[in-house]
Parts: C-alpha cells; sequence; structure tokens
C-alpha cells in the first residue's frame, strides 16, 4: 500500500455511520486527514515478513453452536413474564449452553 | 515541597507499629497534601469527602491509595475522564477495589486520565490535563497521569493505574516511579472499563519497588468474574542466577532521542561493570509493535465502546429519533481522540479492509511475541528504555495523534506479548528530569522481575535520584 489512503466521502460515511457519530463539515475533514496519516502508519505491519507471522493464529473455524431446547413456560401476567431473570448476589442467573446455571 | 519523595508503605507501617504515626494522622496528612496541591497539578478526577477505608488487620492497614477513574469502586462516579459516562455512579466494586479494601487499605479517589485510557500525556481528559509534579510545564504522561502525578507530588504511596499500550509504565517514567504493568491475566480486570480487552492491565505505581510487590501481591490471582485470569502452573521464583543477564535490544534505541539513547547506554555500562551480563537480542518486528498496536487498540475500543450511547445512563443528547439520540449522544460525549480511535478501529474491522488491516496486526502480534520468547530463553530479562523522550511540555503533541502514538514505542512490544514489564527510575538530567529504564519479564516472572530491578534501584541509586529531582517550589502565580 503505497502513499497516504484517502478515505472518499463514501467511505467516511460509511465509517462514520458504522462508528454512530455525526460529525459536521470541519471535523469531518480533520478526522479525514487524522485517519489517513493513522492508516498509513499501520501499514508499516506490512514490513514484517510473513514467516514470522505465521503460526500463531488458527485458521477460522465454525464452532457448532449448542442450542438449548425450547421450553414453554407459562406465566400469571405480563409482568412476570417480562421479569428478569433470577438474580443472585447481584448477577443475574441464566443457563449456559449445557443447562446448568 | 520535595521532589519524588514521601514514605514508602513499609515506613508508614512502622511509624504505625512504633506509635509515631496513627492510620488517622496519615489519612489526615495525605488529605492536606491533596486539597493544598491539586488546584496546580490536576491530578484528580474525584476527591472523596469520606474516604473506602479498608479492615484494620490487612497488610497494607491505613495506607492511603487512589485509583484511576476507569476503575469501579461502587457508589463512586466512574466516567474514564469522559462527558458520555457524565453522571454515572458505579454499582459495583472492581476485583482490585475489594482486594484492597480487604488488605486495609484507604481510597482516597480517582485520578484524572486520558480519556477512556487513550493517551499519552493525560491531555485527552474532558476536565483539562493534569501537569507534571517535576515541571509543572510538562506532561506527566498518559494515560494514568493523574495517578503518577499524586505519588510523585508525595500525597500517596502507591496509586492504581491501568495499562494498555504503556499507560502504567511511561508516566511512571515521566514522573520518576516505578510502574508495573503485570503478566496478561495476572490482575482481575473485573471493573475496569475496558479499552481494548486483549490489552488492558491494571497495575500499580509507588515510589519503590518494595511498594509495587507489596501491591501487586495483594491485586494479583485468579478472579472467577474474569475468565482472562489464570494461576500460573509453574510460576518463577525470584531467585536470580549469580550472574543475572539482560538482553537489551540495541536495534530498538534508534527509536529514541540521542539524550535518553546516551543515558541508556551508561546505564548498560553500570550494568556491565556491576557483573552483571549484558546479552545482545534481537527484536526486529518490535520496530513495527506501535503500528500493530494501533490497529489492534483501535479496533477493539470500538466494540468496547459501541455499548456507550446515552440511552441507558450517561450524557444523553436527544434526537428525533432514538437512532439521531445516539449519535448525538456519542459525538458531544466522547472526545477528539476517542472518535479517532473508534473511528479508525471501525475502519480496521470493515468487511473489506480487515484482512489489510485487523487480520494482518493478529497475525503481527504472533511475530512480537515469538521474537520476544526467544529472547527471554537467553536473559533473564530484557531491558530497555521506557520511554523514546523525556517528559514532554504541555501541547507540544495534542494535536498531533502519531508524534503522540510515538510516546509508546518502547511499551507497545511487551503489551502485544502480554509479558511482564516493569518502569524504573535510573537517573535524571541537569534540568531535573527524570530517565527511566524498562525491565520485561517471562510470562508470570514478576517475582523475578522485582528481584532485579532490587538490583538495578541499588545500582542507579535510585533514592538519591529521587529525592534530588526537580522540587516543586515554583512561585504562587506559576501557570
Amino acid at each position: 500500500m503505497s502513499g497516504e489512503p484517502f478515505l472518499d466521502d463514501l467511505d467516511l460515511e460509511r465509517v462514520e455511520r458504522l462508528a454512530q457519530l455525526e460529525l459536521d463539515e470541519e471535523a469531518r475533514e480533520a478526522l479525514r486527514a487524522d485517519l489517513g496519516r493513522i492508516l498509513a502508519f499501520a501499514a508499516q505491519m506490512g514490513e514484517i515478513p510473513d514467516q514470522a507471522c505465521e503460526g500463531g493464529v488458527d485458521e477460522e473455524t465454525v464452532v457448532p453452536m449448542r442450542w438449548r431446547a425450547d421450553r414453554v413456560l407459562r406465566f400469571e401476567g405480563l409482568a412476570e413474564a417480562v421479569a428478569a431473570p433470577d438474580r443472585r448476589e447481584g448477577w443475574f442467573v441464566t443457563p449456559d449452553s449445557d443447562g446448568r446455571t | 515541597m520535595t521532589g519524588v519523595a514521601g514514605p514508602t508503605i513499609a515506613a508508614l507501617r512502622e511509624g504505625m507499629r512504633e506509635g509515631r504515626l496513627s492510620a488517622a494522622s496519615i489519612l489526615e496528612d495525605a488529605r492536606a497534601k491533596l486539597l493544598e496541591e491539586e488546584p496546580r497539578l490536576h491530578a484528580l478526577r474525584h476527591r472523596y469527602d469520606r474516604p473506602e477505608t479498608g479492615g484494620a488487620d490487612g497488610p497494607l492497614h491505613g495506607v492511603p491509595y487512589l485509583t484511576k477513574a476507569n476503575v469501579a469502586v461502587a457508589g463512586r462516579p466512574l466516567d474514564c475522564a469522559s462527558r458520555i459516562l457524565e453522571g454515572y455512579v458505579s454499582p459495583f466494586d472492581a476485583t482490585v477495589t475489594e482486594r484492597l479494601r480487604a488488605a486495609g487499605a484507604v481510597l482516597l479517589g480517582a485520578t484524572n486520565m486520558d480519556e477512556f485510557g487513550m493517551g499519552s500525556s493525560t491531555e485527552h481528559s474532558c476536565d483539562g490535563p493534569t501537569r507534571n509534579p517535576l515541571d509543572l510545564t510538562r506532561t506527566p504522561g498518559g494515560s494514568s497521569g493523574g495517578a503518577a502525578a499524586a505519588v510523585a507530588a508525595g500525597w500517596v504511596p502507591f496509586a492504581l493505574g491501568s495499562d494498555t499500550g504503556g499507560s502504567v509504565r511511561q508516566p511512571a517514567a515521566f514522573c520518576g516511579l516505578v510502574g508495573l504493568r503485570p503478566t496478561y491475566g495476572r490482575v482481575s480486570r473485573h471493573g475496569l472499563v475496558a479499552f481494548a480487552s486483549s490489552l488492558d492491565q491494571i497495575g500499580p505505581l509507588a515510589r519503590r519497588v518494595d511498594d509495587v510487590a507489596e501491591v501487586f501481591a495483594v491485586l494479583a490471582g485468579v478472579d472467577p468474574h474474569d475468565t482472562t485470569t489464570v494461576e500460573p502452573a509453574d510460576e518463577p521464583d525470584d531467585t536470580l542466577p549469580p550472574v543475572p543477564r539482560v538482553g537489551v535490544p540495541r536495534s530498538l534505541l534508534d527509536l529514541a532521542t540521542p539524550v535518553v539513547r546516551e543515558h541508556f547506554v551508561r546505564c548498560v555500562e553500570t550494568l556491565d561493570a556491576a557483573g552483571l551480563r549484558v546479552v545482545d537480542v534481537e527484536l526486529p518486528a518490535s520496530h513495527r509493535a506501535t503500528a500493530i498496536y494501533t490497529v489492534l487498540a483501535a479496533a477493539e475500543a470500538s466494540s468496547n465502546l459501541a455499548r456507550f450511547d446515552g440511552l441507558l445512563y450517561g450524557r444523553r443528547v436527544e434526537g428525533t429519533s432514538w437512532e439521531e439520540t445516539v449519535r448525538r449522544s456519542r459525538t458531544e460525549g466522547f472526545g477528539r481522540e476517542v472518535q479517532r480511535r473508534i473511528l479508525s478501529g471501525v475502519f480496521a474491522l470493515a468487511a473489506d479492509q480487515r484482512a489489510h488491516y485487523h487480520d494482518r496486526a493478529r497475525r503481527a502480534r504472533h511475530a512480537v511475541r515469538e521474537e520476544h520468547h526467544r529472547a527471554l530463553a537467553s536473559c533473564d530479562a530484557l531491558l530497555l528504555p521506557t520511554a523514546p523522550t523525556l517528559p514532554f511540555p504541555l501541547g507540544e503533541r495534542v494535536d498531533d495523534p502519531l508524534r503522540m502514538y510515538g510516546s509508546d514505542v518502547f511499551t507497545t512490544p511487551a503489551s502485544l506479548a502480554g509479558l511482564p514489564a516493569l518502569a524504573l527510575p535510573s537517573g535524571a538530567t541537569d534540568e531535573g528530569l527524570p530517565h527511566s529504564v524498562q525491565l520485561v519479564g517471562a510470562p508470570f516472572a514478576e517475582r523475578r522481575l522485582f528481584a532485579l530491578a532490587r538490583r538495578l534501584e541499588e545500582l542507579f541509586e535510585v533514592e538519591r535520584v529521587q529525592r534530588d529531582l526537580l522540587r516543586l517550589d515554583l512561585p504562587e502565580d506559576s501557570p
């Protein structure tokens, strides 16, 4: 990657939306310039040989989800139905994927 | 006011045992100093009118301390020096808070910091910067600058900081103190507001290695609330070999300014003359550690800070829809540096950029980790400068993010590698500014690190250096 990356308006608008920020024009232009410099700096990582980087990060594997069995529960009223889970010592108690709490 | 001086934990304990001091008199003295000097230093974010007192029988009974404004204390403000958490009060204690209370320590307040830990000068606080007590025109470093300033000014014997890329070590260096970043997983992060979860660690700052070691012993240990804490299977003890070996990555010294580099070379010569064995090591990937860290920390921060939206707590700026409320709250609540990091982190994780930035950074981190483990196989600890410069003037770097990130070139490698690292005063300039060196140890080798650091404390005459550092006796009308 040569030179300083330039984030066009579309890039910046997308990043701003993902970051849930609402920048005015002045702030947007200042941050555009900053981001370009930061990304150029970050690209220095490319100087580390690929061989040195091998072995540390496993290839992504799909871990099958362990779904809890559906349960049908009856509640006396709406209040009970929407009540938070049990609490213990200030923490919510929720079953883990094995059904234990 | 003296330079970096003041009672150690051991001196306070001895004073109480001999009846010269009491927990009440120590507290009164600490509070008086704090109240007198805080207007000039601005080291505090929150001062507690009623301190949090601890148990009467613990090893730190009666010892006053300060915590960083991103560590939870039940019933107290927890705002990370950010407007977005304005008015938020923590409903629970961090594990470190609980452990220090059980040990008898007395908590006086929360210290100023760079917002959410993002910075190296404590100038990114929503409430204004902290000043370095050794020179009020300079920064105390960051992001734990308030903690460092308070300890260096002699208010308390120790304070808690948090270290993601160097935020305990670098301010310790800038204020003439000892600062520890523990092995990742040694100290619980439960109750630490997350910045970058694979990098954050809580660590103590104090004037002496013994004090840091004593506080670390209280903080460390497995915590069921933080599943990243571990109990090491084979913890190295504190026994040093007859001829300790220090590994020096000489090629990294190019990253330091000439004055820091020349001082560091003299330190190495001192160790060599004292009979320690100096071993040359190579850390080629670590030249780019700050670039790797910049991507990973920003990516993790963008995820961790997504929860702050003004809807349930903190500062809310109303919009015409909930989405607009969230955007306005975040835009007005976060400072410029935090926005910068969130945006760069979001970009690094974006679907079409992730391979170039985030994934690449994760793989490059492995290179840094591996070369550290190889280097540590040939020595008892690595030795390098803590910071590339002396404490810099307030305002010099606050608007230049890359120059600010450059403060972390010597601290980010150990963070990426998850290794314990200790900053230690090593001398002073003629102008009274502190020099600092950093020891990096093998995983879970804090006790050995402390043993080696105690040797260096003697060789570098740290007690004398701290006593002679610039005295804070400027005229009352100084800025």
